[in-house]
């Protein structure tokens, strides 16, 4: 597909790098001209993925960033090695995510957790009921 | 991990879940509730949700800004949400309450900024930044690194990245025509008529800025309350406890002390 790009990056599963996600995922969604009030919140969603997929992980395991681009969204799936991840969905770091992205969804296997998320060009258009 | 309380005491301190929420904002909008309910009321929604606010809050730190004045502003903004709230919405208040929380957090930043931190304008950052990279260049005796352009700048290291990225994409297609030959096209200086009348705005509030911030804090505070919450020099008197002689002379002090500077920095 022309129209899509992706990029990934890997950083150690630690919260001190969640900063290098952030500031990567914005300097690509500037290259998508998304106002800086979309930016603040692709970093926030950012932000709340990592945090509810790191309390799982150990020295040595990589947070990967997976972003693919399109003309109006951008589609951001944030994965650690942690099998049966179980990520709660009824804190503030859940619902705040849910608010500032939408199509949310976690999926586990044995190996790995991954939280995927999209931020379109507009209005945030929350998804939790 | 939420915190276990007390039923009792659950009923009236403690964070909301959706159900509960719904049923107090039925009693608030319900017919012939009197004032004093609905200010109990609202209270408590209020209450209920300041562990949401505080969250939203510690998701901007290290902008800048100190976390509890974001928590202020926030718990403006979930006031906002409590008033807009339609129990005709098919969505949980929490959900309504974020955009609306976040919406007062960035505002405050983008619009009430001047007294605190330079807008986040990637333009404008990137004029902040050059600024004070020569002023730290000057004082270090090196280039500064990214963590002490943000300090002094009192902005994210995020954001000074955001700033440098800035100066790579803005750099200025030459406006004179001699600069390039083989260009048909007339020169951009022939071209643009007038100079963005904000721009003096934006290099005066980038270079105020860092001034601003050396002043003491009693200063920078009276500053902040005339210009800012524009009280009148009576009004600030009676909160900071002096005279209004002694406001009015404060402040052309301050005034006259950041023309100062602001002429000496602008060479």
């Amino acid at each position: 597909m022309g129209d899509r790009e992706e990029v990934t990056i890997a950083v150690p599963a630690h919260a001190s790098y969640v900063a290098v996600l952030r500031a990567a995922v914005s300097a690509l969604a500037s290259r998508l001209t998304f106002t800086l009030d979309e930016v603040d919140d692709l970093r926030i969603a950012v932000d709340e993925a990592a945090a509810l997929l790191l309390p799982g992980c150990t020295q040595g395991d990589q947070l990967r960033c997976r972003v693919s681009m399109e003309a109006d969204r951008i589609h951001c799936a944030l994965s650690v090695p942690v099998g049966q991840h179980e990520i709660p969905t009824d804190g503030f770091a859940w619902l705040v995510l849910n608010a500032v992205a939408s199509d949310v969804v976690v999926s586990t296997d044995d190996d790995s957790t991954e939280i995927s998320l999209v931020r379109a060009k507009g209005p945030a258009e929350p998804t939790a009921g | 991990m939420t915190k276990r309380v007390p039923a009792k005491e659950r009923d009236d301190e403690g964070p909301l879940d959706g159900p509960a929420a719904r049923v107090l904002f039925v009693q608030l909008h319900a017919p012939g509730v009197s004032e004093g309910d609905k200010l109990a009321i609202r209270e408590r929604l209020v209450r209920g949700h300041l562990g949401l606010v505080q969250h939203l809050a510690r998701r901007y730190d290290g902008r800048g800004e100190p976390t509890e004045d974001l928590i202020q502003v926030g718990s403006l903004g979930l006031l906002k949400a409590i008033e807009r709230f339609d129990l005709n919405h098919d969505v949980e208040f929490v959900s309504f309450a974020v955009p609306t929380v976040l919406g007062e957090i960035k505002r405050h930043f983008r619009d009430k900024g001047w007294s605190i931190r330079v807008p986040r304008q990637v333009q404008e950052v990137r004029l902040a930044v050059g600024k004070v990279t020569e002023q730290l260049t000057h004082e270090l005796s090196r280039s500064p690194t990214i963590a002490e352009l943000a300090e002094r700048l009192g902005i994210g290291e995020d954001d000074v990245i955001a700033g440098l990225e800035g100066a790579q994409a803005y750099r200025p297609q030459p406006l004179d025509p001699a600069a390039d030959p083989e260009a048909n096209a007339p020169a951009l200086v022939d071209v643009l008529g007038v100079t963005e009348p904000q721009f003096d705005r934006v290099e005066i509030r980038a270079t105020l800025r860092p001034l601003l911030e050396a002043l003491p804090e009693r200063e920078r505070r009276l500053l902040e309350m005339r210009f800012f919450r524009e009280m009148t020099q009576t009004e600030i008197a009676g909160e900071l406890g002096i005279s209004q002689m002694h406001v009015s002379r404060l402040l052309s002090q301050t005034l006259a002390r950041l023309r100062q500077e602001l002429d000496a920095s602008g060479d």
